[in-house]
């Protein structure tokens, strides 16, 4: 059991990766409080997993404060913050109206340093924390067309990683991200014909999309002792996606 | 020990793992239940660090290995899968240190310091090929820097060389992922080992400049050298399955400091 007795809040995990970090963090012995602006699907979740349900918008400072409040008020502490919650409308850029460029940001960019904040009191008072941040590989490694806004809040979640490790170092806080690749979740999956989910599979080395189990696989080492030295990066998890300049690779002969 | 080990049922080899984070890492993925080849050019110490491990009721054996050497990267992976029918993690850790300034770097050391860095972990994955595609959860962890991710004084055959493994790692990723087996390399930082001694026998991370730049100053923002374990469980993750979806990456394990500057 790697984070036997630890108290860990999830935000945005109602369904799809937060839900299999959620998941995954239960197996291992931690207790869940689960945080998702989706409240049937999020309760339904959190009782699954035994686990305490708080409903959030994680754009508000008061949601989420109010979420880390829940955690301590159950738990008495907390000991790892996931801010997984993010959205991902297709727009391209010349199409892009303020108002939809700030509500992506809000939630996506905005929500994760709200979270950081929110979890650091308690954080620095018990001198412990691990704090993971949901980035992408879109938009600090790569990126698409209509992926505009979502490329640069999450681009903006790699550079808060850093900045967030530099100044709470000293109070024993880790803060790290992952950076999953395409994933299949229940959103992708729906409305994309076989022969298109194939296409994806045929450019990434290890020929699969990946699942949310493989990314939490990764949170749940970066939440664990095993990662104590590890602070400031990220963990792409992308099955090799992002390192050929094409899917042609496939033509080795090998 | 009634819990299953992540590794359980595997084999690995790690090269360096006489001392530091290859006896680190060898005692690690032991600790899960795989089967480790602990493999050095220092055959006498190496013993002495395995002869520890199996008094622990760990399973390894020792082989004395130079990784610069070709056939020798061979005969060690050939004992291996003599010793337990199968290889499915390869750690490619050996390295020496170097910090020969410019104008005194010579063809020799030069040749000398990408031998060893680097020729070692083509060597090694070219040897462990065979084996690594029929394992059904084979994985190559290359010990790379995060020297080689930066420019660093007194370092052109050290970084450039940990820059190549660096990239190498990347590239065999490609090559193999079609084949199931993961490459990725984990890029330390400082870390507490023999390469951190300095000319006259002073450890690096105890000189007045480390303690005052690095820890009182916060410029290592975890304030601490590394342990050779810090970079053990890294390694372990990147064995097991639990990075079934992870190729090509590089983990930088270095306490912050490489988001700083």
């Amino acid at each position: 059991m790697r984070l036997k007795d630890r108290i860990a809040l999830v935000i945005g995990g109602a369904r799809g990766i937060g839900a299999g970090i959620a998941e995954r963090f239960v197996e291992e012995g931690a207790s869940i409080v689960l945080a998702d602006r989706e409240a049937s699907a999020g309760a339904a979740m959190a009782a699954r997993l035994g686990g305490h349900f708080v409903s959030v918008d994680v754009a508000k400072k008061a949601d989420v404060e109010g979420a880390v409040g829940a955690a301590l008020q159950r738990h008495g502490r907390l000991d790892i913050l996931v801010q997984n919650a993010g959205i991902f409308p297709w727009t391209l850029i010349e199409n892009i109206e303020p108002e939809e460029w700030d509500s992506v940001l809000a939630v996506n960019l905005k929500g994760t340093y709200l979270a950081a904040r929110a979890a650091l009191a308690p954080m620095k008072a018990r001198n412990y924390g691990r704090m993971i941040f949901t980035s992408s590989i879109t938009g600090p490694r790569v990126t698409s067309p209509g992926h505009g806004h979502y490329s640069a809040s999450k681009a903006g979640i790699n550079g808060f990683i850093k900045a967030a490790a530099l100044e709470f170092a000293g109070y024993g806080i880790t803060v790290n991200g992952v950076e999953p690749g395409n994933i299949l979740t229940e959103g992708v999956k729906a409305g994309r014909s076989a022969a298109f989910i194939k296409s994806m599979e045929d450019m990434i080395p290890l020929g699969r999309l990946g699942s949310p189990r493989d990314v939490a696989n990764a949170v749940l080492f970066l939440a664990s002792d095993d990662a104590s030295y590890i602070t400031g990066t990220t963990i792409v998890v992308d099955g090799g996606q992002t390192l050929p300049e094409g899917a042609d690779f496939r033509l080795n002969p090998s | 020990m009634t819990r299953e080990g992540r590794l359980h049922n595997r084999v690995s080899l790690v090269t360096g793992a006489a001392r530091g984070i290859g006896l680190a890492a060898a005692r690690a993925l032991a600790q899960e239940g795989a089967r480790v080849m602990m493999c050095d050019v220092d055959a006498d110490v190496l013993q002495i660090a395995a002869d520890e491990l199996l008094k622990d009721g760990l399973r390894v054996q020792a082989a004395r290995a130079d990784v610069a050497n070709r056939d020798s990267m061979v005969r060690a992976i050939e004992a291996t899968v003599a010793a337990w029918g199968q290889l499915d993690v390869l750690v490619s850790n050996a390295a020496i240190g170097d910090d020969t300034p410019f104008e005194s770097l010579s063809p020799e050391r030069w040749h000398k310091v990408m031998s060893v860095n680097l020729d070692s972990v083509l060597y090694g994955a070219q040897a462990a090929m065979p084996y690594l595609r029929r394992s059904a959860s084979a994985s190559i962890i290359n010990v790379a820097s995060i020297q080689g991710l930066r420019g660093q004084p007194n370092s052109m055959a050290y970084a450039t060389a940990k820059a190549a493994v660096v990239n190498l790692t990347r590239c065999m990723a490609v090559d193999f992922g079609p084949l199931g087996i993961r490459v990725n390399a984990v890029a330390p930082g400082y870390i507490d080992t023999r390469m951190a001694l300095m000319h006259g026998d002073v450890h690096e991370h105890q000189t007045d400049w480390f303690q005052d730049v690095f820890i009182k100053h916060g410029r290592l923002p975890l304030r601490r050298p590394g342990k050779a374990d810090d970079v053990a469980g890294p390694i372990l993750f990147l064995a097991s399955d639990d990075s079934r979806y992870v190729t090509g990456h590089v983990l930088v394990v270095d306490g912050g400091l490489t988001c700083t500057y």
